[in-house]
């Protein structure tokens, strides 16, 4: 079973992307979620448990990438 | 005596005739060969297109016999047996309406983001309450609504003192309910991020506290 990534945006609930745990390169993925965040200040949750990782491993199955909040 | 020219005029001529006899000849022995050459290719094409739309036929019978069997929606594969997800990670081809099954509604980003708020209201362990939604983190409360959040020190006692702020995504045109997912998320983790929306207005702040400074909206607002 693939593991994703998903984040809100204007359409919805979106699938940035998909991998294989077992076999992806894991720097890889965590390299793009970086890029990602730097882009969009995203940073990563765990959807199984509710809590914000620091890391991806190949534990996680769904990832939400939770976007930065204003006070206003 | 001929003049030169006369016998020349009869060479050419006598050249005219040889190379026509020579080409009749060719073309004698060629164009039968060439149209047996085209019969076959003509008969060939056809026998592969027949045997290709034998071979449709037979995959079509194979594929709604044993891949979906009678009553069950095929979910997820489509008749080309592709995964075709939506925006959501929703299957497009649920309702399968060339099998003559029921088509099932297509689900809005609305539905999709009230159906990932269900999630995340299970996994912070908060509750919709009157239009709102509750949030309890220790023995503080946030009660959040509609870009707008209230934090009670002691939500037993009524007379117990408040603070209240407005949040706004940064990045616009989220649903409603995916707002209140990432607020959601955001308190349930680090609910000090709650002074620093309610302190530091059009500053955002990423789920860890620290400031993010691309922020597209800084400036508008």
């Amino acid at each position: 079973m693939n593991a994703k990534i998903v984040t809100f945006s204007s359409q919805g609930d979106s699938t940035l992307f998909e991998y294989d745990p077992a076999t992806a390169d894991m720097d890889e993925v965590n390299r793009v979620i970086a890029e990602y965040e730097a882009k969009t200040g995203a940073q990563p949750f765990d959807v199984a448990t509710g809590e914000r990782i620091e890391k991806i491993t190949r534990a996680q199955n769904e990832v939400l990438m939770v976007h930065p909040i204003a006070g206003g | 005596m001929w003049p030169p020219f006369v016998w020349r005029r009869a060479e050419e001529r006598e050249c005219h005739r040889v190379a026509f006899r020579v080409q009749a000849r060719v073309m004698a022995m060629t164009s039968p060969l060439f149209s047996a050459i085209v019969l076959v290719l003509l008969v060939g094409v056809i026998g592969l297109l027949k045997w290709r739309l034998i071979l449709a036929g037979f995959r079509g019978r194979d594929l709604t016999q044993t891949a979906t069997p009678p009553g069950r929606v095929n979910e997820g594969f489509n008749s080309y047996g592709l995964h075709v997800l939506s925006p959501g990670g929703l299957s497009l081809f649920r309702g399968n309406s060339l099998g003559g099954r029921p088509i099932t509604p297509r689900v809005t980003k609305e539905q999709r983001a009230e159906a990932f708020l269900r999630r995340i209201l299970a996994l912070t362990g908060a509750t919709k309450v009157e239009g709102g939604y509750v949030l309890n983190v220790g023995k503080v409360q946030f009660q959040l609504r509609d870009r707008f959040i209230r934090r009670l020190q002691d939500p037993e006692d009524p007379k117990s003192p408040y603070e209240e702020t407005c949040f706004y995504l940064v990045h616009n045109g989220m649903p409603k309910a995916e707002e209140i997912a990432t607020a959601l998320l955001h308190l349930s983790n680090n609910p000090e991020l709650f002074d620093k929306w309610a302190l530091q207005n059009g500053v955002a702040f990423k789920a860890d506290g620290t400031m993010f400074d691309r922020c597209p909206l800084i400036g508008l607002r």
